[in-house]
């Protein structure tokens, strides 16, 4: 598709260099401030720098590497994209619905903000499914967007989730949000299983699941290789998404301030 | 749409489908990355 040199003739692949530039720029940064040890970057930009290396070599592989799908020709690229972020919205979905139904049985805050910071990746992990599968069914069906079993299981998927965080930010109590939102989303989540299966219920234009003996040996590596790419990132997402809420809950916590005192 | 309204044969071209979803993926998760870094206090960025 684009002459690049392959990635089994360079020295270092595009993932290996990025990876080695992003760890040079970080130990720079904390030498340049005086600080080498002890304000090295969190445990969890270890996730990010290793899903960063893996996602451009697996759309380096993607795009140049693999080979040319039998029916979709060209198009079939975009299958390294749009697979991989469809298995990591279920499976960043599956665990919000984990985590609210911890919470539920536990009471924990810590369940309460991950199942905000997973909803919230999780939405942005659907939005790049949706996004993908457009760009994907327009060459080959020949549309944009129909309404599919598929598709529009899909849709209704990402906006129960929506309405899961809109539900959130509508509550002002701090253990009625927790117990609301948690109980959504094991709600949403029901919607995950609809959407799953609806290509074996319902007869839809789009193909159904594939496994690792249906796809080629080259294609399935890309395929897991990005897929791995998209884990180590949700992960670090949500690590970093989880900060906030969890800084933003601490503020609600604490105690108000004195009223200042005039002599 | 039926899936025998779907065309049968080979699809040719559409490599800017190919680019515009690969621009997308990087474009959604680095304009993520940057959200979350507005949205995180002061004594969190590290």
């Amino acid at each position: 598709m684009i002459s690049l040199p392959h990635l089994a003739s360079l020295p270092v692949t595009p993932g290996q260099l990025t990876g080695l530039l992003a760890i040079l720029t970080i130990v720079l940064m904390n030498i340049s401030r005086g600080r080498v040890w002890y304000h090295l970057p969190s445990w969890e930009h270890a996730f990010g720098l290793v899903g960063l290396s893996l996602l451009v070599d697996g759309q380096y592989l993607g795009l140049v590497d693999a080979p040319r799908e039998a029916m979709m020709g060209e198009t079939g690229r975009i299958m390294y994209v749009h697979v991989p972020s469809a298995w990591l919205t279920m499976v960043v979905f599956l665990f919000t619905c984990i985590f609210a139904v911890a919470f539920l049985l536990t009471g924990k805050r810590v369940f309460d903000l991950l199942v905000e910071s997973t909803t919230e990746v999780g939405i942005v992990l659907s939005i790049l499914l949706q996004a993908t599968g457009m760009l994907f069914a327009k060459p080959t069906w020949g549309v944009y967007w129909d309404w599919d079993p598929r598709l529009v299981s899909t849709t209704v998927m990402m906006l129960s989730f929506m309405g899961v965080l809109s539900l959130r930010a509508a509550l002002d109590d701090a253990d009625r949000r927790a117990t609301w939102t948690s109980v959504g989303a094991i709600l949403a989540t029901t919607s995950m299983g609809v959407t799953y299966m609806s290509v074996r219920w319902w007869r839809s234009i789009h193909q159904m699941q594939s496994s690792p003996d249906t796809v080629a040996k080259p294609m399935v590596l890309i395929l897991r290789i990005n897929a791995f790419a998209f884990l180590f990132l949700s992960v670090w997402l949500i690590a970093r998404r989880w900060r906030i809420a969890d800084a933003q809950a601490r503020m609600d916590e604490a105690p108000p301030l004195p009223p200042e005192v005039t002599v | 749409m039926n899936p025998s309204d779907v065309g049968s044969g080979i699809v040719s071209g559409g490599e800017s489908y190919v680019w515009a979803s690969y621009a997308f993926s990087w474009f959604l998760i680095l304009g993520y990355t940057l959200s979350l870094w507005l949205r995180t206090p002061p004594g969190e960025k590290k």
